[in-house]
């Protein structure tokens, strides 16, 4: 191939991939304890169905959904139930979470199982992705079951598999796609069979060779599905970027990928929805990369929604002397923490840990110096640079005229700024002091 | 100002003149009140009397407001806007009137308004106010409030090392804020830069 598909604009990070690529996904150990957080997704939050003292096993609904976007939450060990109170999420926030003590012998609930989902209709697919509390597992975590229901008028011709995974350090995708391509085609088959969509994509950045070759062999005798090695660059895995590398479709100003026709899931998500229809399995577990240089033995590992990131880091070595940052998510587009005891969730691609000589402060952040890097690299086509300094000024409408809601915040800019300006924290001021 | 698009305001401009145009030459023509009627009309005859009628009317009415504003003015002390023109104009309130205007009036007129109240004015303020309206000026101590729970730099501890936009509203877009204590001042001085007056400092 001549040119790899690919979008404007972009930045080119060291990516790090390979302290954890090679490392086969794990199984985290049985937790003592899981904190589960009734929101986890975008939307309504989950409405608590247990009180303090009952007994719940392995797959049991523990809070139900409370709106048409809303996700239902499952327990992911048995065990009793302590406590229904706040606690601090990796978003930053405090929301009230169910807190569940193991009884150490993991008794799961009678999932239903469906050998013969090929023949299952659109509703009841919906229904089961519903029902299992699956979202979007690339970080937003919007409801999947709602992103596969689009308005009558938006006519959906394409699903596109997310497995660019653009950010640096992580490989959970990687390692799924490696380790079981089968389930992420059947998935993507159950999520097109949903939308009534014949077409097919998985995008899968060209640093990945080996989970593009099993991709590959795994669509062998699939003709509607394809392929896409991309190029590897930074947000490469953005949902609107992944429609203009594949499909060469431009999603408008505030516009939404169903408005051209698309619709992407993550890798895991499609993993997710291939278990809950097929094996009647709800979402509560996900792979996590747990990377960097402030972490003893990275790894790749099945970690059950709940545990605590405390928990999972000492399972991978614990942190080396010196560890400064630890990041849910990766690091362009996560959230640092300021406490260990967090719960991973459904939206945890990975748990970042810097070591001193890789962290860079923007604590002695300058004026903009108007070097226009980071206009050259904002993959949206915005102006940062003007963003930040209405931002910085208090102009905050000037900014939203400036399309500032069509950052997504994906750090690029942050990322090239000489001046080490804080960017995307403009960009979020910015958006939390005017509507939309 | 109503805002009127230009189109409309050619239109209002069009029909006044045609308005203006009908009754002079209605009143030229002699139409009504029993006058001759004319059998032509002369264009430029009729634009000199319009021209003269209209001057004619606005001096009547000019003369007429003039002589209404000398007649019946109102008296007002002059000191009122001697006062007025020291106070710090932000209408706060603090004084305890609705605005500036209001407590110029007041202090002027009413022997128990203090000449000390006009907070954002401060001494050199009071001291004017006072020199104007003759009043006694007592000394006082300016009153400063002070955040006094244990929320302070000096007392509550910091969560994690916060770096980013120095803005509380930023700051606590960040896990909360980094301050240990959740009703705890953040500290980066949003309202010290937001108040005109500096009626808002930073310390501890
Ligand atoms: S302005 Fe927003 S979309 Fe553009 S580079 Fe910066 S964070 Fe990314
Ligand atoms: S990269 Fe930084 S310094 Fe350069 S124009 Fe953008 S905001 Fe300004
Ligand atoms: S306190 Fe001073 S500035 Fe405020 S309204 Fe009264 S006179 Fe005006
Ligand atoms: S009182 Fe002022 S400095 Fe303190 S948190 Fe509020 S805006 Fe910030």
């Amino acid at each position: 191939m001549s040119k790899t598909a690919t979008f404007e604009r972009g930045i080119h990070p060291k990516y790090h991939k390979e302290l954890a690529s090679e490392k086969s996904i794990a199984r985290a150990a049985l937790p003592d304890r899981i904190v589960v957080p009734v929101s986890q997704h975008i939307g309504a939050p989950a409405k608590p169905e247990v009180v303090i003292g009952d007994e719940v096993k392995r797959g049991q609904v523990i809070g139900s959904t409370t709106g048409f976007v809303s996700s239902p939450i499952h327990s992911s060990i048995s065990g009793k139930v302590i406590a229904i109170a706040d606690f601090p999420t990796s978003v930053g926030k405090m929301v009230q979470s169910i807190v569940i003590e193991s009884d150490g012998k993991d008794e799961p609930v009678v999932f239903n199982e469906n050998p013969d989902y090929a023949g299952l209709s659109p509703d009841d697919i919906k229904t089961l992705i519903k029902d299992a509390g699956i979202v979007g597992m690339g970080g937003a975590a919007f409801p999947t079951n709602v992103k596969l229901s689009p308005p009558k008028e938006k006519r959906i011709d394409t699903v596109i598999i997310n497995g660019a995974e653009c950010e640096p350090y992580l490989t959970a995708d990687h390692r799924l796609m490696a380790e079981h391509p089968k389930e992420v085609v059947e998935g993507l088959k159950i999520i097109m069979k949903s939308l009534g969509v014949k077409e097919g994509h998985i995008g899968i950045e060209e640093n990945k060779p080996d989970a593009i070759e099993a991709m590959r062999s795994a669509v062998a005798c699939e003709t509607d599905i394809k392929i896409w090695p991309l190029e590897v660059k930074y947000p490469q895995g953005a949902e609107k970027m992944l429609i203009r590398a594949i499909k060469g479709r431009e999603v408008p100003s505030k516009g939404l990928p169903m408005d051209v026709g698309a619709v992407v899931q993550n890798v895991g998500t499609a993993l997710a929805v291939y278990e809950a229809v097929r094996f009647g399995k709800p979402l509560i577990e996900r792979v996590v990369t747990i990377t960097g240089t402030g972490i003893k033995e990275p790894a790749n590992m099945m970690v059950r929604i709940g545990t605590l990131m405390s928990d999972v880091i000492e399972q991978c070595g614990g942190l080396v002397e010196g560890a400064v940052k630890v990041i849910s998510g990766g690091p362009m587009m996560g959230f640092a923490q300021w406490t260990l005891d967090v719960p991973v969730v459904k939206g945890t691609s990975g748990i970042l840990v810097m070591a001193h000589d890789e962290y860079v402060s923007s604590d002695e952040y300058s004026a903009c110096i108007r070097c226009g890097s980071c206009i050259d690299v904002c993959p949206m086509g915005l102006n940062p640079s003007i963003l930040s300094i209405y931002a910085e000024k208090g102009f905050f409408e000037d900014a939203k005229e400036n399309n500032l809601f069509d950052c997504f915040e994906c750090g690029s800019c942050a990322y090239v700024c000489p001046a080490k300006r804080p960017m995307v924290q403009f960009m979020r001021l910015a958006k939390s002091q005017v509507k939309p | 100002m109503i805002d009127l698009n230009n189109r409309v305001k050619i239109l209002v401009f069009i029909v006044t003149a045609g308005l203006l145009l009908f009754c002079s030459s209605a009143l030229y023509a002699g139409v009504g009140g029993g006058v001759e009627v004319r059998e032509t009309v002369d264009l430029i005859e009729l634009v000199e009397f319009t021209a003269v009628f209209l001057l004619g009317i606005s001096a009547v009415f000019g003369m007429g407001l003039a002589f209404a504003a000398k007649k019946f003015a109102v008296k007002e002390d002059p000191r009122v806007d001697q006062v007025s023109d020291v106070l710090a104009h932000a209408h706060c309130g603090a004084c305890g009137f609705p605005g500036c205007r209001q407590y110029a009036e007041q202090v002027v007129l009413n022997p128990d308004v203090k000449p000390t109240l006009c907070t954002p004015g401060g001494e050199a303020t009071a001291e004017a106010v006072a020199r104007i309206t003759g009043k006694v000026m007592e000394q006082t101590e300016p009153r400063i409030a002070r955040v006094f729970c244990q929320g302070g730099c000096t007392k509550s501890v910091r969560r994690f090392k916060y770096e980013g936009v120095k803005d509380c509203k930023a700051a606590i877009l960040a896990s909360g804020g980094d301050k240990g204590c959740i009703y705890g001042c953040l500290g980066y001085g949003s309202c010290e830069r937001a108040c005109p007056f500096g009626a808002i400092s930073m310390n501890d």
